[in-house]
């Protein structure tokens, strides 16, 4: 017989000796290689008397569920409340939308007074800045007419009080709305005032 | 003689696919099937039986935890307990990957017979078959302790071990034969 063979049948004998069949059982259907099989099936069967006692078993069971039995009821508990990302995604989706609209709904009545509401009064009498009230929009990050009076304050009262800076057409938006409105203007308002009339 | 029951693989699979849906009754029942031998096979490489306790719940945790990752097995649970199981034997012992030989030298043997002077028959068998054991090399006394002790089949076995069939038959063959060899000795000193 070939070695192969022989391992085929040891192997074939623990098989049957682990679905609970004797060792006794398994040399009466390979009678011929018998003699040579007990020994070895012997040896590896008494590999069980290591096996620990059933109350030591039992014990340490009962104290491992203990533990992870409560951790494995709050993964479950979890589990029932994670929404999923699509539920995360579309929830983020709207709190964005809420709250950009919220944003809009709060900045849009404090700019349209203070920008729209100048621009008559300055437009007709200057007749620079023809625009309609969206030009108040388009003439901040262009500040090109603006720096034109700016030099020209210069030569008011107050000079160092006007930054050589963009914040300046908004400024001269309200300058030159409140130049009617308010009666008590800066230099920066006269030189305005001026510019119009030089137009 | 000690008889070990193992679960049949249908009844395996039907608990595997109520346990991924959540049913605790059948995580319990798993718990309460793969537990005893999972718990042999660590203690056996464990001298200390508090670690062995942890090993064997990382295991559960483990795979509770591939249950909601949904990565659970969805064949062979009882290969993939002890794969991890193994995996965790090989994490305690660090990188050498070598089981501790001392082990089974600490281990204490179980009292099936009772009577004094069975079990002390007992201690003393016990005593002969750890001391062979321990002499084998660390894949010998894993084959052994997988085949006859937890009754893993050879596929299960071989899957485990990361070897072929062949080389599992190949093993086992040469682990009882030393093992008969050693405990002949061992009946000679």
């Amino acid at each position: 017989m070939s070695t192969r063979d022989f391992h085929d049948i040891l192997n074939d004998c623990i098989e049957r000796m682990a679905a609970g069949q004797s060792l006794e059982v398994c040399l009466r259907l390979y009678p011929d290689d018998a003699e040579r099989l007990r020994p070895l099936l012997e040896a590896g069967a008494q590999t069980r008397h290591l096996l620990a006692e059933r109350a030591e078993i039992s014990a340490d069971q009962a104290l491992v569920w203990g533990r992870i039995g409560p951790q494995l009821a709050r993964q479950r508990l979890n589990r029932r409340r994670k929404p999923g990302i699509g539920r995360l995604l579309l929830a983020a989706v709207l709190l964005l939308g809420l709250l950009g609209g919220a944003w809009l709904a709060l900045n849009r009545p404090q700019q349209q007074p203070d920008l729209i509401e100048p621009l008559p009064t300055t437009m007709t009498p200057t007749n620079t800045y023809t625009a309609s009230p969206s030009a108040t929009f388009t003439a901040a990050p262009t500040a090109s007419p603006t720096p034109t009076p700016v030099p020209a304050s210069s030569s008011t009262p107050f000079p160092t009080l006007l930054p050589p800076t963009v914040a300046l057409p908004a400024t001269q938006f309200d300058d030159d709305g409140a130049d009617d409105d308010s009666p008590d203007d800066d230099g920066e308002r006269n030189d305005s005032d001026g510019d119009s009339e030089d137009h | 003689m000690i008889l070990i029951v193992l679960p049949d693989i249908p009844y395996e699979s039907d608990l595997l696919a109520k346990a991924q849906f959540g049913d605790q009754a059948a995580l319990r029942a798993i718990y309460e099937q793969y537990f005893p031998p999972l718990y042999q096979f660590i203690r056996l490489r464990i001298a200390d039986r508090e670690d062995a306790r942890d090993l064997a719940a990382d295991v559960f945790i483990d795979f509770f935890s591939a249950l909601q990752r949904r990565k659970a097995p969805t064949t062979s649970l009882r290969a993939w307990l002890f794969r991890v199981a193994r995996n965790k034997l090989y994490d305690h012992y660090g990188k050498k990957r070598q089981f501790s030989t001392q082990t089974l030298e600490e281990w204490v043997p179980a009292e099936h017979e009772s009577g004094p002077e069975a079990r002390f028959m007992s201690a003393a068998r016990a005593d002969r078959v750890r001391r062979a054991l321990g002499a084998l090399p660390v894949d010998q006394q894993e084959v052994l302790l997988l085949r006859f002790g937890q009754g893993l089949n050879l596929e299960e076995t071989a899957d485990l071990m990361d070897k072929s069939v062949s080389a599992v038959k190949s093993l086992q063959f040469r682990a009882v034969s030393t093992l008969r060899e050693r405990l002949d000795q061992g009946m000679g000193e």
